[in-house]
């Protein structure tokens, strides 16, 4: 038996399901939408051009952008001492607090969302308790209640790559470090935290990758009033006036831009043994 | 400048703890406060009206939710059993053949992880819309609904299994397949009692991730039924009520009764571990 | 005893740019217990998975039971390897293991039962076929992989350094073990070590190996007491070795001069005037005496001495470049710093063939 025929399933189910609708993306992508909404095949690169328009990159493209960026550095602040929490115990608890932190990732991304959409509406606690304290936040609807949503959802990508870092590191390290006179501060700035870089390049690939196509959540807490890239494809495509080669030159741009962090990165990530 | 620094340092250790319990509480004050409107009188989701069972006895009078729920585990289990069989077979191909252009074929099989589901998505719409469809209805049928979200869960769970088997393979010590082959196994006899055999865990780890994104998924169903129209999944329903004016209570009890489901099958995922790794 | 059971015929495998196995040529005979010898990285372990049919050697020819077998697929292979870390399959019990030979070769359910537990008796491990391999300690799994693979009757058994996991005491045990084992069954053992120890006291015969080259290859006291290279002279226990140059010879005799001290030499074969020889004399085949009483060969200053209880170490000067190492049973009253006599038969002191490596 050659163990090469074992392959062949399912890179052809791939090829023909994975493969095929990429380059169908890219073949919209280059078609014309005619004013009665159907598509003209062609080669052009009007949509492309299209999404250069700086409304597009003031707006849906920039909130992604700057809202992953923001979600990626609030996971990165709230995550680490978490982790670094994590590993640093054994045992029993250790186990318990891992497990704690990944219950919630375990449920669904749309029950989740929806239970801060009971905690952040105006008559919920937290708009009482913000008003009691003077500060009247519009929470549900604006971006600040979005960027919650999106680091709640996200969160768990940033702790569980830094916990598998930082559980791996050689803590005699900090003793030696503090033997020659370092504070713990310093000791933990020169010389955790430096090892630990591939786990906090991997948490931040993690989140910052799918926030930039979400769409519930911006649909959901955003209530329409703070687009981002996955709004607006699912607009294009399932809204009330489709464009799809608009949108599939969105999908395009938006998985290019993907691509580009991973190439970036991607030997961190694998070091940090988060891919394959 | 020695008080000092042990100063700084009790400080920053204390925000440490602090922030440690500021994220759990984060992690489960939505959790909480979900559960405990699941238990709500009231007529409406999101006003505590008292304790009250009437949300779930409101979430199973509701005629959509049992075919909704029939819909989720129909597909998620289907789509598991295909999308295991197959992402098993690349895990050994690629661990166990030498096969050409390897790395390219491996980044095809890797890029369904990595990209955004919502790409995906559209890929299948469009995919559905303009080859799956026409060449259907050309044989003079048509492409259900129910089969093209299955085409579309089994295409994102493939990658998954394979990794999560992947791993465990390459672990695997070579020598006891040697040893098969050595006392007189042919391929396949040490493929079918030596190597799966020790795979199992891994396998059933691989089908429980892929039966729990198949339950969860979202992007690919909502898109390959163009929005969710005339055939729901759970998480379609969810999002389907969410839409409405005034959120119905059944809402919060749903999402509690999805909360126990998550709860429970990763219990269960951590139990087959552990169990594997005592042996 | 005549029969050649495996015949390896200028055997090499290469690994990227590492010779592994360099030409090597080797006849096992059947029914003979033959070790491979050699530090780790000698190449001893590949040519035993050539052999079993894991890997294929870039050129050369191997032969089982006379028959070619270089392509042949390990499990058509009449042998049967027993790994180092054992190799149990982790999901299966005991008698499972044990049965997994048989039941590839399709025999009946009643037969195999009996055959297993007979292996499992030569073993000494009946009444633990129901368990786990994990649930035994290291020497009941190390006896279950030799059942496993004794069990299916192969010609020749190849033992991958089978003890290198075990303790010492229970190490000397599982020695006689294999020996008895050997014996009864009477099928030939081809066995890797890199414990010198372990290869003199099982082997008929050895081969030592060094950088994927056979070096030597013979019985154990041929090994011993005739080295035939500085390597195998050193590997194989300890041996002063000493530079000279042949001043006189007289048929198998010699005198050859080493520095400021000459000695007599018996060479199997005659050596040269003016060439230069490497002689080999272990430490325990040096005897200490006094030094002035006339028959001592040479004399020497003590300069260092290990006492370790059954035997006492000694580091002697003889001349101000060279020093030797005696070793000598219990101790003699000597002290650091005091002269001494050196003795010797003159069979222990042998010359190396051999000019280089």
């Amino acid at each position: 038996m050659n163990a090469r025929i074992l392959l062949w399933p399912g890179f052809a189910w791939l090829v023909l399901f994975f493969a095929v609708p990429l380059g169908i993306i890219l073949l919209i992508s280059l078609a014309h939408r005619a004013p009665d909404g159907m598509i003209h095949w062609g080669i052009s690169a009007e949509n492309y051009l299209r999404l250069l328009d700086p409304l597009y990159w003031a707006g849906p493209f920039g909130n992604s952008l700057v809202l992953a960026a923001l979600t990626t550095i609030v996971s990165l602040l709230l995550g680490y001492p978490v982790a670094y929490a994590i590993a640093r115990r054994s045992g029993p608890v250790k186990n318990l607090l891992l497990f704690l932190v990944i219950l919630p990732f375990f449920t669904n991304f749309l029950v989740r969302i929806y239970a801060w959409f009971i905690l952040l509406r105006p008559e919920g606690w937290i708009a009482w308790l913000l008003r009691a304290l003077g500060l009247d936040l519009g929470l549900l609807g604006s971006p600040l209640g979005v960027l919650i949503g999106l680091v709640y959802g996200y969160l768990p990508f940033m702790i569980l790559p830094l916990y598998a870092t930082v559980e791996r590191l050689d803590f005699s390290l900090v003793e030696a470090a503090q033997d020659l006179g370092a504070s713990r501060w310093q000791s933990f700035w020169r010389i955790i935290f430096p090892l630990s870089r591939p786990g906090v390049i991997a948490g931040a690939v993690l989140v910052f990758i799918p926030v930039l196509g979400e769409f519930i959540t911006p649909k959901l807490l955003g209530g329409g009033k703070v687009p981002m890239f996955g709004v607006l494809i699912e607009e294009k495509f399932l809204g009330r006036v489709p464009d799809w080669p608009l949108g599939a030159a969105m999908a395009l741009v938006l998985m290019s831009l993907v691509l580009l962090v991973l190439a970036r990165y991607f030997h961190q990530l694998k070091e940090s043994r988060w891919v394959g | 400048m020695g008080r000092l620094r042990r100063w700084a340092d009790r400080i920053i250790e204390s925000l440490l703890v602090l922030d440690t319990l500021l994220v759990y509480i984060f992690l489960y004050l939505p959790i909480g406060v979900l559960v405990l409107y699941s238990f709500s009188a009231s007529r409406y989701a999101l006003v505590w009206g008292g304790f009250s069972l009437d949300p779930y006895r409101r979430l199973f009078a509701d005629p959509e939710i049992a075919p909704a729920l029939l819909n989720s585990v129909v597909v998620a289990a289907v789509s598991t059993a295909i999308a295991t069989i197959l992402g098993t077979l690349l895990a050994l191909a690629f661990e166990r053949a030498r096969l050409r252009l390897q790395g390219s074929v491996e980044a095809l099989v890797y890029l369904p992880i990595v990209i955004p589901e919502i790409v995906m998505a559209v890929g299948l719409l469009l995919f559905f819309a303009q080859v799956l469809r026409p060449f259907f209805s050309a044989l003079g049928l048509t492409l259900g609904p129910m089969p093209a979200v299955l085409l579309g869960h089994v295409t994102f769970s493939i990658s998954y299994v394979m990794v999560v088997v992947r791993a465990r393979l390459r672990d695997l010590d070579r020598s006891l397949e040697e040893a098969a082959f050595d006392l007189g196994a042919t391929s396949w006899q040490v493929l079918r009692r030596v190597t799966l055999p020790l795979l199992a865990p891994a396998i059933l780890s691989g089908a429980l991730l892929a039966f729990t994104l198949s339950l969860d998924d979202f992007y690919v169903t909502y898109f390959s039924t163009t929005g969710g129209s005339g055939f729901k999944t759970l998480p379609l329903y969810l999002y389907a009520l969410q839409g409405r004016a005034a959120i119905p209570p059944q809402m919060n009890a749903l999402a509690t009764l999805m909360l126990l489901a998550s709860v429970t099958l990763i219990a269960l995922a951590l139990l087959i571990q552990r169990r594997t790794r005592r042996a | 005893m005549d029969e050649v059971s495996v015949e390896l015929r200028g055997i090499s495998k290469r690994f990227g740019g590492i010779l592994a196995v360099d030409r090597v040529t080797l006849q096992i005979y059947r029914g003979e217990f033959f070790s491979l010898l050699g530090p780790s990285g000698c190449g001893k372990t590949t040519t035993l998975r050539i052999i079993a049919g894991f890997e294929h050697p870039d050129s050369g020819e191997l032969l089982i039971n006379g028959s070619p077998a270089t392509h042949t697929p390990p499990q058509e292979r009449d042998v049967n390897l027993v790994f180092q870390n054992y190799a149990l399959f982790p999901h299966l019990t005991v008698e499972q293991n044990v049965a997994f030979g048989l039941e590839m070769q399709k025999l009946p359910r009643a037969q195999i039962r009996e055959r297993v537990g007979r292996a499992l008796e030569l073993v000494r491990l009946s009444g633990l076929g129901s368990r786990f391999p994990h649930q035994l300690s290291g020497g009941q799994q190390q006896r279950v992989a030799l059942a496993r693979a004794i069990v299916t009757e192969p010609s020749v058994l190849l033992l991958d350094e089978p003890l290198g996991a075990l303790d010492l005491k229970l190490r000397q045990e599982m020695q006689l073990e294999l020996k008895r084992l050997q014996r009864e069954l009477k099928i030939t053992f081809l066995y890797v070590t890199h414990d010198q120890d372990e290869a003199l006291k099982m082997s008929d015969r050895l081969a030592v190996m060094h950088h994927g080259r056979v070096l030597q290859i013979g019985t154990p006291q041929e090994i011993y007491e005739r080295p035939a290279t500085r390597f195998v002279a050193d590997f194989i226990g300890e041996s002063n070795l000493l530079e000279g140059q042949v001043v006189h010879t007289a048929g198998r005799r010699a005198v050859v001069q080493i520095g400021p001290l000459t000695t007599n030499v018996l060479s199997d074969s005659p050596l040269q005037l003016h060439q230069r020889v490497t002689l080999a004399l272990r430490p325990e085949r040096i005897q200490l005496c006094f030094p002035n009483e006339g028959h001592g060969i040479w004399t020497g200053l003590v300069e260092e001495l290990l006492y370790a209880g059954k035997e006492t170490r000694y580091r002697v000067r003889v001349s101000p470049e060279i020093t030797l190492t005696v070793i000598s049973p219990g101790t003699n009253g000597i002290t650091v710093g005091e002269r001494v006599g050196l003795t010797w038969d003159l069979q222990s002191l042998r010359p190396i063939p051999e000019h280089s490596a």
